[in-house]
């Protein structure tokens, strides 16, 4: 079944790489896998903490980031509350069993964080604490199949009936044929756009993948020595070139 | 008794406008599906869903009366992959994929429903596709080719002011 089958990593702000790693390493176990200078972007770095063999939790660190919440902006003052949209309400671990929860609800504690009590009417039975630089923490235990709730009243208050809720349920599947799908033109697609500078994003995504690979490859681990790469170098010559080109054919339109 | 421990995510939740574009949007677009939508407080005034993942993890989507819908580009969301938001948030989300073939048919589901995608790109030790999600979220879909061991840098050690004792503490 085609679908992500995980979260390989989140990316989270801070403005405190040493104390975040440190802080989720001491309180949830999580060893450091990666930390490196994030690709072309100037005093930014990436860490990456280990979940388990295909997930990550990773932190982004600036010298520009600001540990400065808005509530209700870009944190939810609780976890009854609300943040801006697109942005995270809270963020849960999985433990797999419920002695286990418990377990590790003590073992956090015991660390004089606050937790609440389990919520063994949740869904998933959980429990929320407060993590660094604000963020809302919980950790639970994921219900098997048979004790999804799907609750029609709540389904129908967002737009759904019953037969839409259903269609919801089931996996859609997809064809691939047998050469690549090219991006949409712009105005015939789905309008979902990336936030970069116009005449960059017309670039990109017309572009061909080839190029856009070859650009962006940075496949030598950062401690090993770094060959000269023709293919990158040409690869951001084109792309200069297209970028250029689309700006000034914008700029005779727009005149 | 071993200790107990995390075994994967459980949820991401987020804030969100339309719920219903967004459940149809990661129907659609990504082919998941839906395992629990419910009323998020006693008064009725929030929904949440939740969609699968795994067994053990899902992604959450949370509507209420009271969501903000103005997004402050560097505070509330990134402009893109490279660019910052306050401490505490979210700046983008990597969903997983076992393999390469995997990743470019996903490229290609989510290009034929009208959703630009990007990549893939090497980064070393993963490759990556790139895409924009309901309410301006910065999405992304990685499967893990190589060892991320080597990807610990000595001067970023430093920059970020880790001692000796430290660095050892986080790799075990």
């Amino acid at each position: 079944m085609l679908q992500p089958n995980g979260i390989h990593h989140l990316a989270i702000c801070t403005s405190d790489m040493r104390k975040t790693l440190l802080y989720f390493n001491d309180v949830l176990g999580f060893p450091l896998a990666a930390l490196y200078w994030m690709h072309g972007v100037k005093n930014t770095v990436h860490g990456f903490l280990k979940i388990n063999d295909s997930s990550c939790l990773a932190f982004v660190y600036s010298p520009k980031i600001i540990d400065e919440k808005i509530v209700g902006i870009t944190h939810p003052a609780t976890i009854s509350d609300t943040s801006t949209r697109g942005t995270m309400h809270h963020l849960a671990f999985n433990v797999d069993s419920q002695e286990a929860l418990t377990q590790i609800r003590e073992r956090i504690l015991a660390k004089g964080i606050a937790c609440s009590e389990i919520n063994t009417q949740g869904y998933p039975v959980s429990f929320t604490f407060p993590g660094p630089e604000g963020m809302l923490l919980q950790i639970g235990c994921q219900p098997s199949a048979e004790e999804n709730v799907f609750d029609e009243d709540a389904a129908a208050a967002i737009g759904l009936d019953k037969a839409a809720m259903e269609a919801l349920k089931s996996h859609k599947p997809y064809n691939r044929p047998a050469s690549p799908v090219p991006n949409a033109l712009l105005g015939a697609d789905a309008g979902y756009h990336m936030n970069y500078p116009d005449p960059v994003y017309r670039t990109l995504i017309s572009a061909p993948d080839e190029l856009v690979f070859d650009f962006t490859q940075d496949n030598v681990p950062p401690n090993e020595k770094q060959p000269f790469n023709v293919k990158r170098r040409l690869a951001k010559l084109k792309l200069l070139f297209r970028i250029i080109l689309s700006s000034i054919s914008r700029s005779r339109g727009k005149a | 008794m071993t200790q107990a421990s995390v075994s994967d995510y459980s949820h991401l939740e987020l804030n969100c406008s339309n719920m219903m574009q967004t459940l149809n949007y990661f129907s659609d677009v990504l082919g998941m599906t839906l395992v629990s939508i419910q009323w998020a407080d006693s008064a009725k005034n929030a929904v949440r869903a939740f969609m699968r993942l795994n067994d053990r993890a899902t992604i959450s989507f949370l509507a209420t009366l009271r969501t903000p819908i103005d997004i402050v580009t560097g505070v509330t969301h990134s402009k893109n992959a490279a660019d910052n938001t306050r401490a505490g948030t979210l700046q983008h989300i990597a969903f997983n994929v076992d393999t390469v073939e995997d990743l470019l048919a996903l490229r290609d589901r989510i290009r034929a429903s009208g959703v630009h995608c990007l990549g893939p790109m090497d980064h070393g030790f993963c490759y990556s596709i790139y895409f924009a999600g309901p309410d301006d979220t910065a999405l992304e879909i990685s499967t893990t080719t190589n060892d991320m061991s080597k990807w610990i840098v000595p001067s970023v050690v430093d920059y970020i002011g880790l001692t000796d004792e430290e660095l050892e503490r986080l790799k075990a």
